[in-house]
């Protein structure tokens, strides 16, 4: 019996033809693109098959074909994919010598972020940098060092190893000096250091703490440096944009979700900001987020003048 | 070596399917969701049919966005995520890996380079036509012939 198995066949052969659209020009794709994905679970079964298959065909290597795994291409051309295509704010230099990072002289750049955007991007050297919603990072390198400084919001930094030059991270008044894969989180006069890997020391003026793979620490601007406090469950997974919260107050929800969002979410009564919230929604979805909880809720939606949405208790309550 | 099996990268993604790629779990997700609530929050629930399906398009939707993020990626190692790894997850991602580097063998040489070029080198459609002489048209025809000929080789999962 050959019916099911065509039509799997012909919804996969739709899922490639819109992976190969989004690889060409993502941005003007997308909205079609979720549309044909949320229309049917088999249509949502059939890329996800077809994009695993994808993701993993990028740790195929060419050795065993022209006997060199060395990429024909220049290596640096990834990142300079990368800077087109998300139009990556440079500052004071331009995409050619973001290449040269590494051997040259001095470089200096920033990787920038707007509200509800995250991006990763691979530094020339190796070191992958994810940035979070609205955030900021500037990056020094040269010869001798490698300085990267969280100028706001947050970053996940997986630095390559480079025994020559150090990898130096900086958020405010913290430095963390070696660590595998790093956390940093600046939020109103709080600095946070995560590790995920490797171990670190974290050095904040005179003192200096010892942070091992699965602590978090956080410093105050002003005031004293607590102790390392291991990492709880939804701690790590921004990257994904998925926002994950057991048992949290609505107002912290929402705050959080505001973070990823131009248009706001508001709480009208204390009532409403104390309402217990669990479950794992994206950031940056601020309409369905609003609806979605008046919905659970059985709250009161209402659009305020600047087209924020206003969730109250209903009338009677 | 002919892959790299133990980036953790690969496991997760193995992972990451094994409880999303079936269409059913799109139900048990909703479902957990609406488990997870507090009771007083279920009791208010007057239509949980009506909010299951809410919550299931609102799932449906998370995937639809994170599916188009992972597909638009230049280089996709979300480094330092750390979803745990099993040994079931890290033998099938061997295997898969194992069954596409036998059918690339087996492609057209010219949509291998192409494929190659788009895949490990994050080279656009446009660089790769005008290195190679081809429309971009052409370029996403070789591409579409590859990810058939990869999707076929990775098996029914």
């Amino acid at each position: 019996m050959s019916g099911p198995d065509d039509a799997v066949a012909r919804l996969e052969a739709e899922a490639q033809q819109w992976l190969v659209r989004l690889r060409g020009d993502g941005a003007s794709n997308r909205a079609a693109f979720e549309d044909w994905y949320c229309a049917s679970p088999d249509h949502a079964a059939a890329y996800d098959r077809v994009l695993l298959t994808w993701e993993v065909s990028a740790h195929l290597t060419r050795a065993d074909r022209n006997g060199s795994a060395r990429p024909k291409w220049p290596s640096w051309r990834p990142v300079a994919a990368a800077v087109a295509a998300a139009m990556l704010l440079m500052v004071g230099i331009g995409v050619a010598t973001l290449a040269g990072v590494g051997r040259g002289p001095a470089n200096a750049f920033s990787l920038v972020t707007k509200v509800g955007e995250i991006r990763s991007d691979r530094l020339p050297d190796g070191t992958r940098v994810t940035l979070d919603t609205d955030s900021r990072v500037d990056a020094v390198f040269t010869a001798s060092r490698r300085q990267l400084r969280l100028v706001r919001g947050r970053a996940r930094i997986a630095a390559a190893s480079d025994a020559r030059r150090p990898m130096e991270l900086d958020a405010a008044s913290v430095t963390v000096g070696d660590g595998e894969v790093v956390d940093l989180m600046r939020s109103s006069g709080l600095t946070t250091i995560t590790m995920l890997d490797g171990a670190g020391s974290v050095h904040v003026g005179q003192q200096s703490v010892r942070l091992s793979a699965g602590q978090m620490l956080a410093v105050a601007d002003t005031g004293p440096v607590a102790a390392p406090s291991a990492l709880r469950d939804g701690d790590t997974r921004w990257p994904s944009g998925m926002l994950s919260f057991a048992d949290a107050a609505l107002a912290v929800v929402v705050a959080e979700a505001n973070r990823y969002s131009q248009t706001r979410i508001a709480l009208d009564g204390d009532d409403v900001a104390r309402l217990r919230f669990t479950g794992t929604f994206r950031g940056g979805d601020a309409a369905g987020l609003a609806h979605m909880l008046a919905k659970g809720f059985h709250l009161r939606l209402s659009r305020g003048p600047d087209g924020s949405f206003i969730l109250s208790a209903p009338p009677g309550k | 070596m002919l892959y790299r099996a133990q980036a953790p990268k690969l496991l997760r993604m193995f992972v990451r399917r094994a409880d999303r790629d079936d269409a059913h779990d799109l139900v048990h997700d909703s479902f957990v969701q609406w488990a997870r609530l507090p009771e007083e929050e279920r009791a208010k629930i007057v239509n949980p049919e009506a909010y299951l399906n809410a919550v299931s398009q609102n799932v449906l939707r998370s995937r639809a966005r994170a599916a188009y993020h992972r597909s638009i990626m230049v280089q996709d190692e979300d480094a330092g995520d750390r979803a745990s790894v099993d040994i079931t997850a890290a033998l099938e991602a061997r295997d898969m890996l194992k069954r596409l580097d036998a059918a690339m063998v087996k492609l057209d040489p010219k949509t291998r380079e192409i494929f190659m070029a788009l895949r490990l080198d994050g080279a656009t459609y446009a660089e790769v036509a005008k290195r190679t002489g081809l429309t971009v048209k052409g370029v996403e025809w070789h591409m579409g012939k590859a990810l058939a000929t990869l999707r076929r080789a990775a098996g029914h999962r």
